[in-house]
């Protein structure tokens, strides 16, 4: 089975309109935001229209029907992540969200002198929460430093990792350098002192499903906007016996039994989490999105991003003055990269090839503690998703070509 | 920054400020620093009055970040504090289309106002500066 991009493109909209100045739009900032594929507009806009209510409340017919999409809902991203139970699936409004919620609540759980391994290498949304929660509870924060290259210093791993290590908490794939975590190696470390591993999984998901149980990890987080859904709905993940050990992170309504005034009992599993009206609709079209890529034969999908990242990295590579964040070769990689040039501000990299229709990233990528540790304060990326195409790595080249003739 | 000559006015202008000049004893400082990529500009006043006498100044920033700050930097000195935010009003002004122009030498950020996103490259200097003024 081969990969029909011509047909894929058709499926997403935001695709089909022109950049600034009536530019083909070269769309390379996926890493970032995919675009939103019509299926999951569709489910959208047919739930606003056919079934908005509000879920696990009302028992008329609307309510009936918006609850039942809602938890149909939790069972797809249950099937895309082959978790054993719906009740493992947490909805969030984002990955950031995710951690922040469990931050809050695995670290209640926390004593002075427990310690959490996080790296170099992560999101500010990976790495502010813990620190926060660390400068706050004297619970000891360790820091896994990462190779010249960029890549997560694995091999070092063991010398971060104490008996008082209760978490580690690390990028799946790195949003500056594509670079995939090994996940395996990960585990077993943790495994040796009874630590619990968490992985952000924003980075990752656009490029196919992901499993769990073959991970062995013990909690998954990502975000619906960068894989192919809307924004403000993500997921955690977590086992039922893990979740059910953790406390709350925000209460109100929907999330309780029981409440009296001297007296609660809270609900079970992943309900327990989501306080409140949660974002319904945006749930509905993430699981469209997801069922969408179901449908996808991934190893093809997979053969095609990388052929054009190929491309892209010999291109931009070849340029002089522009040198590569992380070494050029695609093993255990996603599609993206980042670049950057002694002389040139990313942002004025980005200005000029957005005149060609070219959407890049140009900044710190919320992750300044690894960009100093390359050597730059900040960079530009490009990042590849299942519907670019030739015409957009042709016109990434070209642009960047022109912007450095241009601007040195 | 469409067109070459265009950039190369911007270019020229944002290499007035690629050295830092750091003042002894000053009166008034503030470092203003961009979120989108943690570009920073620190900007040290010497006031007399109301008069700004001397500007100290260290920007790490991209053209339109160097070029506002080169430009700011040469408005202020000898200049009023209340001219600072005159200039900054009518600059917003200008990017947001409110107003059709503003300084004349400020002109030149016209071209980018409706790239939204690098409408705080120019402002950043501004900041800096205004931030040092509340000081006083």
């Amino acid at each position: 089975m081969t990969f029909d991009v011509v047909s894929t493109r058709r499926g997403f909209p935001g695709l089909m309109q022109t950049a600034r100045g009536g530019v083909a739009l070269h769309y390379l900032d996926n890493a970032a935001t995919t675009q939103m594929v019509q299926e999951a507009i569709d489910a959208y806009v047919h739930h606003e229209i056919t079934s908005r209510a509000n879920v696990q409340r009302g028992s008329h017919y609307l309510a009936e029907r918006s609850t039942e999409a809602y938890e149909s809902a939790r069972s797809m991203v249950c099937q895309f992540l082959h978790a054993s139970s719906p009740k493992e699936v947490i909805f969030t409004s984002g990955t950031t969200e995710s951690i922040n919620l469990l931050v809050s609540s695995f670290g209640s759980l926390l004593r002075v002198g427990d310690e959490i391994v996080v790296s170099e290498a992560e999101h500010h949304s990976n790495f502010l929460p813990w620190q926060r929660l660390c400068d706050a509870t004297g619970v000891i924060l360790k820091i896994l430093p990462v190779t010249k290259e960029g890549r997560l210093d694995i091999d070092a791993l063991p010398h971060y990792v104490s008996k008082r290590c209760r978490l580690i908490a690390l990028t799946h794939c790195s949003n500056v350098t594509g670079h995939i975590t090994d996940v395996l190696s990960v585990v077993k470390v943790a495994d040796s002192v009874g630590a619990k591993v968490f992985l952000d999984g924003a980075q990752m998901v656009q490029h196919g499903p992901v499993d769990v149980q073959e991970l062995g990890v013990d909690f998954y987080a990502f975000s619906g906007h960068k894989c192919f859904g809307p924004t403000g709905i993500g997921v955690l993940w977590g086992p039922e016996e893990q979740l059910q050990k953790l406390p709350p992170f925000q209460t109100g309504g929907g999330m309780v039994n029981y409440v009296d005034v001297d007296s609660v009992r809270f609900a079970d599993y992943s309900r327990r989490f989501e306080a409140g009206t949660p974002p319904i609709a945006q749930a509905i079209a993430l699981a469209s999105a997801l069922q969408w890529m179901m449908t996808l034969d991934w190893d093809a999908v997979l053969q095609h991003e990388q052929r054009l990242f190929k491309r892209a990295i010999n291109g931009v590579n070849s340029i002089p003055g522009i040198h590569l964040l992380g070494e050029p070769n695609q093993e255990h990689r996603q599609s993206l990269i980042s670049f950057a040039n002694d002389s040139i501000h990313p942002h004025d990299i980005c200005h000029v090839l957005d005149e060609s229709g070219v959407a890049l990233r140009g900044g710190h990528h919320c992750a300044q503690i690894l960009l100093r540790k390359m050597g730059v304060t900040t960079s530009t990326r490009f990042s590849i998703a299942l519907y670019n195409n030739d015409a957009d790595i042709d016109a990434l080249i070209n642009g960047l070509e022109r912007a450095v003739e241009m601007l040195s | 920054m469409n067109g070459k000559d265009s950039l190369q006015h911007v270019k020229e202008i944002a290499q007035r400020v690629h050295q830092p000049y750091r003042l002894q004893g000053a009166d008034a400082m503030a470092i203003s620093e961009n979120p989108l990529c943690g570009d920073e500009v620190l900007i040290e006043l010497k006031i007399e009055g109301k008069t700004i006498t001397d500007v100290g100044y260290s920007v790490n920033g991209c053209l339109l970040c160097k070029a506002a700050s080169a430009l700011l930097i040469e408005l202020m000195k000898g200049g009023s504090c209340h001219e600072v935010q005159t200039t900054h009003d009518r600059l917003e002004a200008m990017l947001q289309g409110r107003a059709e122009s503003c300084l004349k030498p400020f002109k030149i950020f016209e071209q980018i106002s409706n790239h939204s996103a690098r409408h705080g490259c120019v402002m950043l200097p501004f900041q800096a500066t205004l931030t040092a003024l509340k000081q006083q």
